[in-house]
């Protein structure tokens, strides 16, 4: 892989405010501590509400679609841009899976079925860029509190997104690490993503 | 067993001369004399996004990967050769300002510049500060330094906001568990920073220290660096602010100090508690202090007797002709008098101020920006007599 041009990709997926950007930073922090050229998205939300689109519980079809071709956008992008090294890792603050298991989570919460069109064309561009070389799913727990809650905040959808986050993976049969809110499994996340890129991406 | 270079791992790029004029002129200039000692700063960069890292002062802190300002070579030439190094005398620190000296692809040039200052046979005191991982491995080259005086500081914090410390402090715990157990030539201290009232100094995080405490030979408690950079970065993210005001020197209140004191005073279980970096540090190598705070008396009160009677013998009050012919060598303008705490001049900035400090290893002060009863370098922020009384 030492002369592959294209970056490894790492994604997290999960409910909103269990830790996603956090374990992302920590695994951006210890693969340049050991001199991999990474590179981070995110934000997709807060930007798509500037567009602006509906968000959260508000999700259509539409803003779905812009999410994840957004996400895909960002991912191709990043491992684009031009650094003095070229980009050995992309870490996905937002899997392109994540759009849709929002989609989902917000048509159950307004007790709406998905049409089968706007089924089949979110999976297609869910699944467009192929697995991700590590995909870590977060867990929601009931009993952590939630530090940053939008206008938007619903308790039942979080729970909603965190159900469908988990049975998009299992229906999909995606393969992925689960993260659940404790040190020791956030440490074995990153270990993951160490052992992959160190042995993947050798610097 | 021999110390590594740099291995197999590629080393660090060295910055482009256009890069490096770029860069504050405080940044690029590779040296810096601090209290602790005649700081070596030539690889800067970090990714581990401490809130309140210094590296804001120095518009440094977008800078995540590390590169180097100059050779490993070049650096130690650049040292050794600074008019204010003193051979076996001048206390001297390794990469403690603008980068992380224990990250992976740091530390074979830390290890390099060690080797190249010990195979000179200088017996100097070196100080390295890391809060990242530490390997038995590492430690083994950390012994085979044979006449370097090394100290490893690991920085410990226990804040648990992720923004403002993002890396986890069981890392650092692990870190200095690892380099207590196997410390032979070298030896390490517990850096308990900073210490914020409200953020971390609760009895569970004083509980933390004192268990740590047991794994350093000294333990060196102090507060934030809050300079208006710091704030701006602070306000910009969105972060819970540790200060209403920002000062030049430390900030460590009254009543977290106190919490603090009176945990160590209730638990003999503490291991030796120092107020100042370099008082650990001594202690640590069974040594007086390097920079004459035992002329601060009110600092000694938690240090332990036979490190008061060591810095005891070595205080002598320096003799006035050797101080002014030194002072004026360096710049002095003004009238110069040694108190029984301290030499008091006017006119010279802290590199040559700090120069005299640890030449005669007696304190140094600036007439203008006196240090207070009780505050000695720190702000007067969190206390209640907020100058203090002026210390005689």
């Amino acid at each position: 892989m030492v002369n592959d041009p294209t970056p490894l990709r790492i994604g997290v997926m999960g409910a909103h405010s269990t830790g996603k950007t956090l374990l992302l930073r920590r695994i951006e922090m210890e693969l340049r501590a050991n001199g991999v050229q990474v590179t981070r998205t995110g934000n997709v939300g807060r930007r798509a509400a500037l567009v602006p689109l509906p968000k959260m519980q508000h999700h259509t079809a539409e803003s779905t679609a812009w999410v994840a071709a957004t996400g895909i956008a960002d991912e191709i992008a990043a491992g684009a841009r031009l650094e003095d090294e070229p980009v050995k890792v992309i870490l996905a603050d937002r899997a392109t899976w994540d759009a849709l298991a929002y989609f989902r989570a917000a048509q159950e919460w307004r007790r709406q079925p998905i049409s089968r069109a706007d089924r089949e064309s979110l999976y297609r561009l869910a699944s467009a860029r192929g697995h991700y070389d590590l995909l870590l799913a977060t867990v929601l727990d009931p009993e952590a509190p939630v530090m940053k809650r939008s206008r938007d905040y619903d308790a039942r959808y979080r729970t909603l997104v965190d159900r469908h986050t988990h049975d998009l993976l299992r229906e999909e049969n995606l393969p992925h690490v689960r993260v659940t809110n404790t040190e020791a499994s956030y440490d074995l996340a990153i270990e993951h993503a160490l052992t992959l890129c160190l042995t993947e991406a050798p610097v | 067993m021999s110390t590594p270079s740099i291995g197999n791992r590629r080393p660090l790029p060295i910055l482009p001369v256009e890069q490096i004029t770029s860069l504050k002129p405080e940044l690029a200039d590779v040296i810096e004399y601090r209290k602790s000692g005649l700081s070596l700063n030539w690889i800067i960069g970090c990714p581990l996004n401490c809130g309140y890292c210094v590296r804001h002062l120095f518009e440094n802190y977008g800078m995540k990967v590390p590169r180097r300002l100059m050779s490993d070579e070049d650096a130690v030439n650049r040292l050794v050769s600074h008019p204010y190094f003193r051979p076996h005398q001048t206390p001297i620190q390794l990469l403690n300002r603008a980068t992380d000296p224990m990250l992976l692809i740091v530390k074979p040039h830390l290890f390099n510049v060690l080797r190249q200052l010990d195979e000179r046979g200088l017996t100097n005191h070196v100080l390295v500060i890391t809060r990242w991982r530490v390997t038995p491995e590492d430690c083994a080259v950390l012994n085979s330094f044979t006449h370097l005086r090394l100290t490893v500081l690991v920085t410990h914090s226990n804040i648990q906001d992720p923004k403002i410390e993002p890396v986890a402090s069981t890392i650092a715990a692990k870190s200095l568990r690892t380099l207590y157990e196997r410390a032979e030539r070298y030896r390490t201290v517990l850096y308990w920073r900073p210490v914020v009232p409200g953020l971390n100094d609760s009895d569970a995080d004083i509980a933390r220290a004192r268990e740590l405490s047991e794994s350093a030979h000294a333990t060196v408690f102090t507060g934030l660096f809050f300079r208006k950079e710091i704030a701006a970065y602070y306000e910009a993210h969105d972060m819970p602010m540790p200060y209403e005001e920002t000062a030049r020197r430390k900030i460590m209140p009254e009543v977290a100090e106190q919490r603090i004191l009176a945990a160590f005073e209730r638990d003999s279980g503490w291991g030796a508690l120092f107020r100042k970096t370099s008082c650990g540090v001594a202690y640590a190598h069974g040594e007086a202090d390097y920079n004459g705070h035992f002329g601060i008396r009110e600092l000694c009160e938690i240090c332990p007797p036979e490190q008061l009677a060591r810095c005891e013998a070595a205080w002598v009050k320096p003799e006035l002709t050797a101080v002014t012919r030194q002072a004026r060598k360096l710049g002095a303008s003004g009238p110069i008098d040694i108190t029984d705490r301290a030499i008091v001049v006017e006119g010279l900035d802290e590199p040559p101020r700090y120069y005299l400090q640890h030449g005669f290893g007696y304190q140094c002060h600036d007439r203008a920006k006196p240090h207070h009863h009780r505050q000695h370098g720190r702000a007067g922020i969190g206390w209640a007599a907020k100058n203090g009384p002026t210390a005689p």
